[in-house]
C-alpha cells in the first residue's frame, strides 16, 4: 500500500523534477542570472521567508496582503454573484434582463478595466475609510482599484456555476417539495441552496483560481506598495529575477493549495457523484 | 370529500398550438376510498393528477377538496410520483422529516413521527442511509412514508412503481394496500397498468384520449386481501382492457 502511495508520489514529482534540474543546467551554461537565475539563488530567498526583501516587505508579509487583498474581491464577487445566479437560475425573467449585459462583460479580460478602475478610485484604500485604525499598515494595501479587479475575475466563474446550478436542479424535486408545503423562502432555503452547494463550492474554486491570477496584475497597478505581484514588479526592475522566480512559486503554491482546500470541500458532496 | 367539477386543462405543445389535455371531467373521491385512473399514454391521467395536486392550474373548472378551492400545492394533498424524488442531500429520516420541518414541529417530534412511518414501510434500519444508498423500490418506499408524515388528507401517486420491476412492484401493492387500511387515508393513484389498478381500487376511472376524458369509472367489487390468481381478476381485466383498445 505505502509502496503504492511513494510511487505515485515519485509520478507526480517525476516532471516537476525534470524540470528544476533542466532549469539549473541552463541556467549554469548561460550563466547570466538576470536571464536565469539558478535554483539555489531563487532557494535562498524562499529559505528565508521572513526577511526583509529590497526594500519591501519579507515574502510572508507580501504574501499576506496579497491574499487579504484577494479574500477581499473574491467575497465581494460570491456576495453578489451567487444571490445573482440563483435569481437568473430561477427566474426567466432575471435571467433576461441580465443576460445580455453579462453575456457581453464576461469575455472582457479584468485587465481591460484597469485604466477605467484607476479613474475611479485612484489610489484609495481601506485606509480611507479608517484611517485612524492602529492596523492602518494593512488597511493602507487594500486599494479599492486592486479589490475591484479580482471582484471582476472572481464574480464571472461564481456567476456562472451558480446559474447552471440552479437550472440542473430537477424541476419534479422542486414539485414535490412544494407539494410538502415549501413556498418561496423555505423553497429557498431548505431546497435549492442545498441543491446548488456542489455548484457553488465549484464556481468558488475557479473563481478564486481566477481571482488570485488577477491578483499579480491588480498588484502591478499604480499605487501598489505591497504584495507579491508589487514584489515580482519591483524585483524585475532591478533585475533581480531570482526574487522573481521566488515570487512566482509562491503565488503557484499559494493558488495550488488553495485550489485543493475547495476540490476537498467538493468532495464532501458524495451525493453527486452518487446520484444514480 | 375531492370533488372535480367541469375540470378542463389546454396547455401549450412546443409547437405553441393549444391542446385539450382533460376536458369536462367530473369525478367525485369518497373519504378512505382508493381510486386509480388508467388510460393510454396521454389521456390526461397525469394531468388530472397534477391540477388535483395544486402544481397546474385548471383551464375550466374546479376542485374542492372538503368544500376547499384548490389553488397551489399544499401538504394536505402528498404527492409520490413515479421519478424518484428524495431530496439526495438529506438522509432518509431528514427526507420525511422536511414537511414537517416546514410546519414548523420540533425537532424530535418530527423524528419520533418520522420513525413510525419509516417502521410503516419497513425502513426502519435506514433512517440514517441517503438516497443513492437505496434501490429504486426503497426509494419510493421513502417517497410515500414523506408524504405520509405530512399527514395529508388525501395521497396522490402518479405511477409510483412504474419504474420497479415485478415482483417488487408486487410486494409495494401489498404494502400500500396495508397502509391504506391501517390508516385511512384516500388514495388516487394513476397508473398504466390493469392489473395494477383492479389489485388496488376500489373504483377505476378509465380514461380515453382525444382529448383527456373519463370513459367510465369500473367499481371493483372483490373483497379485500385479494389475491392475483382469483378468477373474476380476469372479468375485469377483459372489459378494461377492451375498453382501452377501443382507443388506440
Amino acid at each position: 500500500m505505502t509502496q503504492k502511495v511513494l510511487e505515485k508520489m515519485m509520478l507526480r514529482l517525476l516532471l516537476p523534477a525534470l524540470l528544476a534540474i533542466s532549469w539549473q543546467a541552463l541556467a549554469v551554461v548561460i550563466d547570466k542570472p538576470t536571464t536565469l537565475p539558478r535554483l539555489e539563488a531563487v532557494g535562498n530567498v524562499l529559505a528565508h521567508p521572513t526577511e526583509k526583501i529590497l526594500i519591501t516587505g519579507s515574502l510572508v508579509e507580501n504574501s499576506i496582503i496579497s491574499l487579504i487583498r484577494v479574500a477581499c474581491g473574491f467575497c465581494l464577487a460570491a456576495a453578489a454573484a451567487i444571490p445573482l445566479g440563483i435569481l437568473m437560475g430561477y427566474f426567466g425573467l432575471a435571467e433576461r434582463l441580465f443576460e445580455s449585459a453579462i453575456e457581453l462583460l464576461r469575455p472582457v479580460p479584468p485587465l481591460a478595466w484597469v485604466p477605467l478602475i484607476l479613474a475611479w478610485f485612484g489610489i484609495k484604500s481601506l485606509a480611507d475609510w479608517f484611517p485612524e485604525q492602529s492596523y492602518s499598515m494593512i488597511c493602507d494595501s487594500i486599494q479599492f482599484s486592486m479589490v475591484f479587479i479580482i471582484l471582476i475575475g472572481a464574480f464571472f466563474p461564481i456567476l456562472i456555476s451558480t446559474i447552471q446550478g440552479v437550472k440542473s436542479i430537477p424541476q419534479i424535486l422542486l414539485e414535490s417539495a412544494r407539494t410538502l408545503g415549501a413556498k418561496n423562502l423555505s423553497l429557498l432555503y431548505k431546497v435549492i441552496v442545498p441543491a446548488i452547494l456542489p455548484s457553488i463550492v465549484t464556481g468558488l474554486r475557479i473563481g478564486l483560481g481566477v481571482g488570485w491570477m488577477c491578483l499579480v496584475a491588480a498588484e502591478m497597478m499604480p499605487g501598489s506598495s505591497a504584495g507579491l505581484g508589487y514584489l515580482i514588479w519591483y524585483a524585475y526592475e532591478l533585475l533581480r529575477t531570482e526574487i522573481v522566480v521566488a515570487g512566482i512559486v509562491v503565488i503557484g503554491l499559494l493558488g495550488f493549495f488553495m485550489d485543493q482546500g475547495f476540490r476537498y470541500v467538493e468532495q464532501r458532496f458524495l451525493w453527486v457523484n452518487r446520484m444514480r | 370529500m375531492l370533488d372535480i367539477v367541469n375540470l378542463s386543462k389546454y396547455y401549450s405543445n412546443t409547437d405553441g398550438e393549444r391542446v385539450l389535455a382533460v376536458s369536462d371531467l367530473f369525478l367525485q373521491v369518497n373519504r378512505n376510498e382508493f381510486v386509480c385512473i388508467v388510460g393510454s399514454s396521454g389521456c390526461g391521467k397525469t394531468t388530472t393528477l397534477r391540477l388535483v395536486a395544486g402544481l397546474d392550474r385548471p383551464t375550466k373548472g374546479k376542485i374542492t377538496l372538503d368544500g376547499k378551492k384548490i389553488n397551489g400545492p399544499s401538504p394536505e394533498r402528498g404527492v409520490v410520483f413515479q421519478e424518484y424524488t428524495l431530496f439526495p442531500w438529506r438522509t432518509v429520516l431528514a427526507n420525511i422529516t422536511f414537511g414537517l420541518e416546514i410546519k414548523k414541529i420540533g425537532k424530535q417530534e418530527a423524528c419520533q413521527i418520522a420513525g413510525k412511518y419509516l417502521q410503516l414501510v419497513g425502513l426502519a434500519d435506514y433512517s440514517r442511509a441517503y438516497p443513492y444508498e437505496l434501490s429504486g423500490g426503497m426509494q419510493q418506499r421513502v417517497a410515500i412514508a414523506r408524504a405520509l408524515a405530512a399527514d395529508p388528507k388525501i395521497l396522490l401517486m402518479d405511477e409510483p412503481f412504474g419504474a420497479l420491476d415485478a415482483r417488487t412492484r408486487e410486494l409495494l401493492q401489498n404494502e400500500l394496500i396495508r397502509i391504506w387500511q391501517n390508516n385511512q387515508k384516500t388514495i388516487i393513484f394513476v397508473t398504466h397498468s390493469i392489473n395494477e389498478a383492479i389489485f388496488l381500487a376500489d373504483r377505476i376511472v378509465v380514461m380515453k384520449r382525444n382529448p383527456g376524458r373519463i370513459q367510465e369509472i369500473v367499481t371493483i367489487e372483490l373483497p379485500r386481501s385479494r389475491e392475483r390468481t382469483d378468477e373474476s381478476y380476469k372479468r375485469y381485466y377483459t372489459k378494461i382492457h377492451r375498453m382501452l383498445e377501443n382507443d388506440l
